[in-house]
């Protein structure tokens, strides 16, 4: 039987065990469809209606109607442009909510309206209506042609030259490096601790030696890390599409198109990190036995992650500094950080690929050494096993 | 064959093992026995490769144990413990399959221990849900559940009544029938007297006595001597005895006195005649018991 066998056994165990908990797939359920009900509802709340009635007394000028439309259009409002008989009925009708402005034209020069406080946006588009429709009022009266009207009206404007044009995708790839990088900080935080509570329970309820009789200590840890790590990745993946597919519903992210390969990228150094840490965690709870010594421990990872999650959110907006160019390669912040420095700035190809190596390398090494504390602390009882001890009491011989 | 050869770990300062040896035969049953704090669950430990011993090798079989050789195992700890969340069918499936059986081999053994121990219809429940004893035989059928041709059980019987005793002494028997090996270590004297064939005693990490149970009992220096005179209790005077603890002294409402080996048992006779009429003599090889006492004071 090889030892992978194990491992992958170990892994589905503790996957399909959680899995298929009530309290698991109660939170997995409540958590999705609060996104997928509440995200289009929060976006139909929070985006305002473009839709604007604008009175008019009688007689409405056509080429005002048509103007208040299109002046409308130019500050992204729909303006519908209704007559009213006389003043005191547009007045009615502005305190029933029927209409958000009346135009009063007589006596010249006329007079705007407003319920309580005026709607600039609005008042804006009015007023050039009213503008454009006496000035071209003011042409036919002067019998302008056509051609004088426009060069009067409409001069011709200079052009627009830009030297740094701005990505169009650009925001797009910094909020998805950023989400990427919130993402990966709750998993740490939050599936990080699942996997030390996971060693704790196995250790508290003593099954741990019949198991290690059995698989030898760093191949329970690995099947730990891979079966509770997974069904943390599986939670976080089944949050992003709900966020994504709540977004797509709402019609917020319809301006929005994401590159597959950036996608991809921040899934990769999520799952690198992720696995980082999510071993350190499972050493730490090797560590200890009882749940009450559990927090203690688990605020460890924190120094690192904590800092790390800064640096990226700051780093953002400074690239190029030392410190973020240092940090986006030095494992285990890179995780957290180049993926922000990515997408914002152009970083070499070879800063890339020695982040991922060292990345890569840390994660091996870490593995071997919490294999190590891990067999030599996770059949200590009663109190904690400082990891000196338990790096020196290591049983794992390998007799293969 | 188990060969245990010249064993010997350090905890710091303290010497938990030193230089234990001994050896278990296929189809036997070894009585591992010690006072707390002797080594044994240490020595078992080192046996499961999960304590690394500073010195001496493990052999199974005549070759070293590798992790692949040590699924022939089976192990029942000290420390019960089993995933208390877990159906007990796919508990005893999960740990068939760790050590190398295939799925509906697994399946099926575990389906079958559960029914050998009375726990068929209890298959799906979670191990939170069982009483004590039935815990404690769904724990044995998990150490037993791959048919492992070597079982190390650390206090199997601690926590049972008699009945869950017999029975377990009974799948005890049979398992040996079928040619496995099985080391237990038990406190319990009299139950390991009934049970095993074979006797290891440790002390002090040392191994102190080894062999088989009738072996251990001939090679005593002390035989046990139990007499009435005119249907009283009655003690020699004349040659030198051992006063025996009150509390393994109330056997058959007659006390006893230990005796060395080699006292004439007709000059004893004579003293007691000498005293009145005999109503009951017994001159037998010593106990368990009394051979566990003199090892450990030794």
């Amino acid at each position: 039987m090889t030892g992978w066998r194990q491992v992958a056994l170990v892994a589905r165990r503790d996957f399909v065990q959680r899995a298929t908990s009530r309290p698991f797939l109660a939170t997995l359920v409540l958590v999705v469809g609060l996104v997928l009900v509440g995200g289009p509802l929060l976006v139909d709340v929070t985006t305002p209606d473009p839709a604007r009635d604008v009175g008019v007394v009688a007689p409405v000028d056509e080429g005002l109607e048509g103007a208040v439309v299109v002046a409308a259009e130019q500050v992204d409002l729909e303006a519908s442009v209704t007559e009213v008989a006389d003043r005191s009925a547009g007045e009615v009708a502005l305190t029933e909510g029927d209409l958000d402005v009346l135009i009063v034209l007589e006596p010249a020069p006329g007079v705007l309206v407003w319920q309580s406080t005026p709607d600039t946006r609005l008042a804006t588009a009015v007023v050039q209506a009213l503008r454009s429709t006496a000035q071209a009022q003011q042409a036919a009266e002067l019998s302008l042609s056509p051609a004088q009207t426009t060069a009067l009206l409409s001069p011709p404007l200079p052009g627009e030259d830009i030297l740094e044009p701005v990505d169009p995708e650009e925001g797009a790839d910094r909020a998805a490096s950023f989400v990427g990088m919130l993402l990966l900080y709750f998993a740490v935080v939050l599936f990080g601790q699942f996997v030390m509570l996971g060693v704790v329970e196995e250790k508290s309820s003593r099954v741990v030696e019949v198991v290690l009789s059995r698989v030898v200590p760093y191949r329970l840890l690995a099947g730990k890390v891979i079966g509770i790590g997974a069904l943390g990745v599986v939670q976080i993946l089944a949050f992003a599409v709900a966020i994504y597919a709540s977004a797509r519903l709402s019609g917020a992210a319809d301006d929005v198109t994401l590159d597959p390969g950036l996608v991809a990228s921040i899934l990769g150094w999520f799952l690198i990190g992720f696995a980082f840490f999510a071993v350190v965690y499972a050493a730490l709870g090797a560590t200890v036995t009882r749940q009450e010594d559990v927090q203690s421990v688990a605020l460890l990872p924190l120094v690192v992650v904590l800092p790390a999650y800064f640096i990226a959110i700051f780093g953002a907006d400074d690239p190029d500094s030392v410190l973020v160019r240092v940090t986006s390669i030095l494992p285990p912040f890179s995780p957290f950080i180049m993926p922000i420095r990515a997408a914002a700035t152009d970083v070499p190809g070879w800063e890339v690929a020695v982040s991922v190596v060292l990345l890569l390398a840390a994660t091996y090494g870490v593995i071997r050494l919490a294999g190590r504390i891990y067999s030599g602390a996770i059949l200590s009882v009663g109190r904690r096993v400082s990891l000196r001890d338990a790096w020196r009491g290591s049983t794992h011989v390998p007799t293969e | 064959m188990l060969a245990v050869h010249g064993l010997s770990k350090w905890y710091g300062e303290h010497l938990a093992l030193d230089e234990a040896t001994f050896d278990a035969h296929p189809g036997r049953i070894v009585g591992f026995l010690g006072p707390n704090g002797a080594g044994k669950t240490t020595t078992m430990r080192c046996i499961l490769g999960l304590v690394k011993p500073d010195a001496g090798t493990v052999t199974w079989e005549g070759a070293p144990v590798t992790t692949q050789r040590r699924l022939q195992f089976g192990y029942m700890p000290e420390e019960r413990g089993l995933y208390p969340k877990m159906r007990i069918a796919d508990q005893l499936t999960y740990f068939g399959r760790l050590s190398g059986m295939p799925s509906s081999q697994a399946s099926a053994a575990a389906a079958a221990w559960l029914e050998r121990l009375g726990l068929a219809d209890r298959a799906r429940s979670t191990v939170e849900q069982l009483s004590h004893g039935n815990k404690q035989r769904v724990q044995l059928a998990a150490s037993l559940v791959h048919n492992p041709r070597l079982a190390v059980l650390d206090e199997p019987f601690s926590g049972l009544d008699p009945i869950g005793t017999d029975a377990l002494a009974a799948e005890l028997r049979t398992l040996a029938a079928d040619g496995t090996t099985i080391l237990f270590s038990s406190h319990q004297l009299d139950l390991v007297e009934d049970v095993c064939q074979d006797v290891v005693i440790i002390n002090r990490g040392r191994v102190v006595r080894t062999g088989t149970l009738d072996d251990l009992r001939a090679q005593s220096a002390v035989r046990r001597l139990s007499v009435e005179v005119d249907g009283r209790q009655w003690r020699p005077t004349r040659v030198p005895t051992t006063e025996p603890s009150p509390a393994v002294d109330v056997g058959m409402g007659r006390s006893h006195v230990l005796l060395a080996a080699d006292v004439s048992v007709d000059d004893v006779l004579a003293e007691a005649r000498e005293s009145g009429s005999i109503t009951a003599f017994n001159f037998d090889p010593p106990s368990l018991s009394d051979i566990f006492r003199e090892a450990v004071a030794s």
